[in-house]
């Protein structure tokens, strides 16, 4: 009979410590990645805010995985907008997967349209599991940064 | 039912049978009408049904979590496509209603076309289909 509590007792402990662990699991808001850092950079790779039309934006983006813990490597998608007041010109993607604690980094290439007017432009970079047509959530806050293209 | 001695007969008649079968039907009926109400879902809709290139198209949407119980402060993410062509990607947040907007302006080379805008959340899904046209 004392043996029966006891291992009652220590699977009451076990499964407070899995209740715990999947509570740790995701960060206080619920998404289990975070962006680190978004840089654009010209096509040789140097940091820049200005891009001439008919040249590519290249937007690195440094993501993490900020779960405690994780059975297998998690799937992402990075997908990043570009914008000119609420009209989408251009946007890039890519897929991975990332174990806990694990950081990956990238860098889609958006091109910026001859015909695309001058002045102040918006990166917009989203972590999701897919898709939204194919049932794709979201996994990270939204990352924003502004940049200016010149004739 | 019939008693006889200390044994009980119950006796079960084509009528029974189709009485049960009557009730099955009903309770399934009424459970197709009631699960909507009852699940999560998502109400999708754009504010107009035909845009031509350059126009604002306007994204709304509710999301419940089932009891009709609004989903709250959740993310939702957004596509909008025309066959293979993807016109406005987001991602919002629900307000304490469970609503939440988009809106984009369509390029002016937005070809004419049968537009859709996906808005997907943790616990449902919406469609909602718009014509661009010249």
């Amino acid at each position: 009979m004392r043996i029966r509590g006891r291992a009652i007792l220590i699977s009451s402990i076990g499964l407070l410590l899995l209740a715990a662990a999947t509570i740790m699991r995701t960060s206080a808001n619920g998404y289990k990645f975070q962006i680190v850092s978004v840089v654009l950079q010209t096509e040789d790779g140097l940091p820049s805010t200005s891009f001439a039309r008919g040249h590519i934006v290249v937007v690195n983006v440094t993501l993490r995985n900020i779960m405690a813990y994780t059975y297998e490597a998690e799937p992402y998608m990075v997908v990043v907008r570009m914008t000119y007041g609420t009209t989408m010109y251009g946007f890039g993607a890519f897929k991975g997967s990332l174990l806990a604690g694990e950081e990956a980094n990238a860098a889609p290439g958006i091109y910026i349209p001859t015909g695309a007017p001058t002045g102040s432009y918006k990166i917009k970079v989203f972590v999701w599991s897919n898709w939204p047509r194919f049932g794709g959530e979201a996994l990270a806050d939204p990352y924003e940064l502004t940049f200016t293209v010149t004739p | 039912m019939q008693a006889k001695g200390d044994e009980v007969v119950i006796t079960i008649t084509w009528v029974h049978i189709a009485i049960a079968a009557v009730a099955v039907v009903v309770a399934l009926a009424l459970w197709s009408l009631a699960a909507p109400l009852l699940g999560p879902g998502m109400r999708l809709s754009t504010n107009r049904q035909e845009y031509r290139p350059g126009e604002e198209v306007v994204l709304e949407g509710w999301v419940t979590e089932g009891f009709l119980k609004p989903l709250a402060s959740a993310p939702v993410v957004i596509e909008v496509r025309g066959g293979e062509e993807l016109v406005w990607i987001d991602q919002v947040t629900t307000d304490g209603n469970g609503h939440f907007t988009s809106s984009f302006r369509l390029r002016e080379d937005t070809r004419d076309g049968i537009y859709e805008a996906f808005a997907n959340t943790e616990v449902a899904m919406g469609v909602a289909r718009f014509t661009v046209r010249r």
